[in-house]
């Protein structure tokens, strides 16, 4: 069941259109990562799934309300992280929660709890009392996560949610999407770094030139699609690399000292026969590996494929 | 209360109040009762009374409640665009009448506990505050001795407080509509810091303060006093009780503030806002103005008396339809919506997207037609057509200037345009008719003949018709000007506009 359709979507700034026709749906507990260049129009279309920003035609509705005549119903089902959100300096992170959940309209009874396991689930839990104006920007980011979860949302909207962080805030964050998409939560995150977003999107949706580029199932993709395979054969020379180009499927893109870098469009059966062939022909493989970074390999893939209209 | 005593109100607590500010105010109010209470009580052998605590709870109150307040309204809204914190709040469920309430009175809650405690000194003070018959010599004393003045200390202390929302909650208005609807926001641009509002605030609050100072002022008068006391006002041919109108016009103009600032959350929250409570703002302030004529009307005969209301009631709303023309913000994006619902019969999604003026537009007409039916029957002293054409030329003029400057809204693009705006109203307000004129007639005998009769020189208002309208002109020459500047204006705005917006989205607009 789709959580998010978009039907023909267009959207203006005073001197320009910044998202022509743009239509898909979203699956109900899909993590879908939104990709594209700089001024794709990412941003422009989360603040107009997330009922922030005025459209001038087209039709969003998330879990089957109309976002133009339920606004206020659709805010209270979505978490939304702006790209450059603030947080009140002055006050504490248990103040900041609090008055959240309190806007958020979370029962009198269970704020106390919900600021805690916010905390919790965040790594904020000894930072209560701290005035969030002294937080270093990695927590300030977290603290926003939290503030946007705060009310435990059907749909998350995160806009670059993990710049800024160090590689530590960033493990952090991706477990807690993996979470998120455990408990069934859609979420739709835009981010630059594709080799985090690949840990737990399901999904990528390409923007290019105000337009949807491609949608792709990540699933699908990694099943169908050509993948890179790194071959280590010890003294590599010329005969090794004739047994190599004989295998069905397996093309040669490149060799650096004992490493061969190869394409290959078969399956994942064919793949392990390939591999046993090759040991068969006494081929001295010390190292197979699949090239993991597929959501990178899938957006250079279509963003080579299409091109940007202006 | 609910909406007041919100989360966001709540969080406005949070910091506005310390243990130091909740000691401070005490500390500042107790030091001036006891500066004020041991001066002496007479001087220069003049009863002072309580003269000194008085005027210094008062100045306090100014102070802090229409100066530190109205700027506390002012910024509040800012400081969450500026902050960074607005996308927060407008994705949460807060409802519009607790999120703009509750950080109006959140905001300036500090500042109401600093003058609730002056105020409970003016209170005392006003009480026992009674000027001395010596105090303006023995003229007055020997006069005969007028009845003591009715305790009216629930009446001032009602303006003063009203005195504080009419300037907080004006500021806070304007400040929210700054940032939403105004003047040059066209797309994302910084938001406004809030000085204008804060200035404009303080205006209105010190308006109706310096009132209420007056009426305490005039205690050391009493013959002036009572005088003020016994002035009938008169109200739509009634007479009515002068401090009743007071209160309950302070409270239809708080009350208007307040609707607004809720309307435009609504706006901000994206409700669906429909122009309709705009319209009733604007008819019911323009009736309330024009009760004060009514009065000068019952003087007139015939139809007179009606024009007399309407004339003036018509100029009103058209001034309330150009300042929002002028105004309100040139966003393109909102007049392709409208016209994209529009054309598609989806009247509420277009009601919703019908700019300010445009919603005006309607009570202008019903007026100019109501004006038109009511000249028909005056005298032959008023030429009706003469009267129409008048009008017409007005509206023309008004569409002329609105074109012009959405044009140079759209051209300027935030930058410069207030400068740009400034020079077009010097130019075609100021210079241009002044040469124009001198140009055309200047000469010596003119000038004399025309300061001697107190006149301006022959053909100068019709030269001054072209720029903009004058009832001494020939009526028909200036509705001519100002038909032809308007169209060119319109034809200058269409271009403008066609160049703002790429071509790929006008041939969209137009599948």
């Amino acid at each position: 069941m789709a959580m998010i359709t978009v039907e023909n979507l267009n959207f203006d700034y005073p001197d320009k259109r910044a998202l022509f026709d743009v239509s898909f749906s979203i699956e109900t507990g899909s993590v879908t990562a939104l990709v594209g260049p700089n001024g794709a129009g990412k941003t422009t279309l989360l603040r107009c799934i997330a009922a922030l920003e005025r459209y001038h035609s087209g039709k969003i509705t998330i879990g089957g309300l109309d976002v133009a005549d339920h606004p206020r119903e659709v805010h209270h089902v979505t978490g939304y992280l702006s790209d450059f959100f603030g947080l009140y300096d002055t006050l504490t992170l248990r103040q900041c929660l609090t008055y959240m959940a309190w806007c958020q309209r979370v029962p009198a009874l269970d704020v106390n709890k919900r600021v805690i396991d916010m905390a919790l689930d965040t790594g904020l839990d000894k930072m209560l009392d701290q005035r969030a104006g002294t937080l270093s920007r990695g927590y300030r980011q977290r603290l926003g996560i939290a503030l946007a979860l705060i009310h435990d949302p059907k749909l998350i909207i995160l806009d670059e949610p993990a710049s800024g962080m160090d590689p530590e805030a960033r493990v952090h964050l991706s477990a807690m999407m993996r979470k998120l998409r455990a408990a069934g939560k859609t979420v739709i995150v835009s981010s630059h770094i594709l080799n985090e977003l690949e840990d737990y999107c399901t999904d990528m949706l390409v923007i290019q030139g105000g337009r949807v580029a491609e949608h792709v199932k990540l699933q699908d993709y990694k099943a169908q699609a050509v993948r890179t395979l790194n071959i280590g054969i010890t003294n590599l020379g010329v005969a090794h690399l004739e047994i190599l180009k004989k295998q069905p499927g397996l093309t040669v893109k490149s060799t650096d000292k004992d490493m061969a870098t190869c394409e290959y469009a078969g399956s994942l059966e064919e793949q392990q026969k390939m591999l046993q062939s090759l040991m068969a022909a006494g081929v001295p493989v010390y190292t197979f590996s699949v090239s993991t970074h597929k959501l990178a390999d899938a957006y250079m893939d279509v963003t080579s494929r299409k091109e940007v209209k202006p | 209360m609910k909406y007041i005593l919100s989360p966001e109100f709540h969080r406005q607590l949070w910091l506005r109040f310390s243990p130091f500010r909740l000691v401070a105010a005490p500390l500042v109010i107790l030091l001036l009762i006891i500066t004020t209470g041991n001066l002496p009580k007479d001087f220069a052998g003049i009863q002072v009374d309580n003269t000194s605590m008085l005027y210094g709870a008062l100045t306090i109150y100014y102070l802090v409640v229409i100066v530190w307040g109205t700027y506390e309204a002012a910024t509040s809204m800012q400081e969450e665009m500026r902050g960074n914190t607005w996308d927060f709040q407008r994705m949460s469920s807060i409802t519009p009448a607790q999120l703009a309430w509750g950080k109006l009175f959140g905001a300036t809650s500090y500042t109401w506990y600093f003058g609730a405690l002056a105020l409970a000194v003016i209170a005392y003070a006003y009480g026992n505050f009674h000027a001395p018959e010596p105090f303006f010599g023995a003229d007055q004393a020997r006069e005969p001795a007028l009845p003591p003045p009715e305790d009216d200390t629930p009446y001032v202390l009602f303006c003063l407080v009203a005195s504080g929302l009419i300037g907080q909650s004006f500021a806070f208005l304007y400040s929210f509509a700054d940032h939403t609807f105004l003047f040059g926001r066209t797309g994302r641009t910084k938001p406004p810091k809030g000085i204008g509002a804060f200035l404009l605030g303080v205006a209105a609050g010190t308006e109706v303060y310096i009132h209420t100072v007056k009426i305490e002022a005039l205690h050391l008068q009493p013959r002036a006093y009572a005088m003020l006391r016994s002035f009938e006002l008169t109200w739509y041919g009634n007479n009515v009780d002068r401090d009743s109108f007071v209160i309950w016009s302070l409270l239809f103009f708080i009350g208007w503030f307040l609707i607004g600032s809720y309307r435009i959350a609504r706006a901000e929250l994206l409700y669906r806002n429909l122009p309709f409570v705009w319209m009733a703002f604007a008819a019911s302030v323009v009736a309330w103005n024009c009760g004060f004529l009514f009065h000068v009307s019952t003087l007139m005969g015939g139809g007179a008396r009606y024009l007399a209301v309407y004339l003036p009631a018509f100029i009103q709303m058209l001034f309330i339809c150009y300042l929002c023309m002028v105004l309100e913000s040139s966003d393109t994006q909102r007049y392709a919506r409208l016209a994209y619902h529009a054309r598609r019969r989806d009247m509420l999604r277009a009601l919703e997207n019908t700019p300010k003026w445009l919603a005006t537009v309607p009570l202008v007409l019903l007026l100019f037609t109501m004006v038109a039916g009511a000249s028909g029957e005056v005298s032959a002293r008023i030429e009706p057509l003469r009267v129409i054409i008048f009008m017409a030329s007005l509206m023309l003029f008004m569409i002329r200037d609105g074109c012009v400057i959405h044009g140079i809204n759209l051209a300027f693009r935030g930058r410069g345009n207030a400068f740009a705006i400034m020079m077009y109203y010097v130019m075609v307000y100021g210079l241009l008719p002044a040469v124009s004129v001198t140009s055309l007639h200047f000469s010596m005998t003119d000038a004399v003949n025309s300061l001697m009769s107190m006149r301006p020189p022959a053909n100068a208002s019709l030269v001054a018709s072209v720029f903009y309208p004058t009832a001494l002109a020939d009526p028909m020459a200036g509705m001519a000007f100002a038909l032809a500047e308007a169209i060119a204006a319109a034809a200058w705005l269409y271009s403008r506009i066609r160049k703002s917006y790429a071509p790929s989205v006008i041939a969209n607009q137009k599948g």
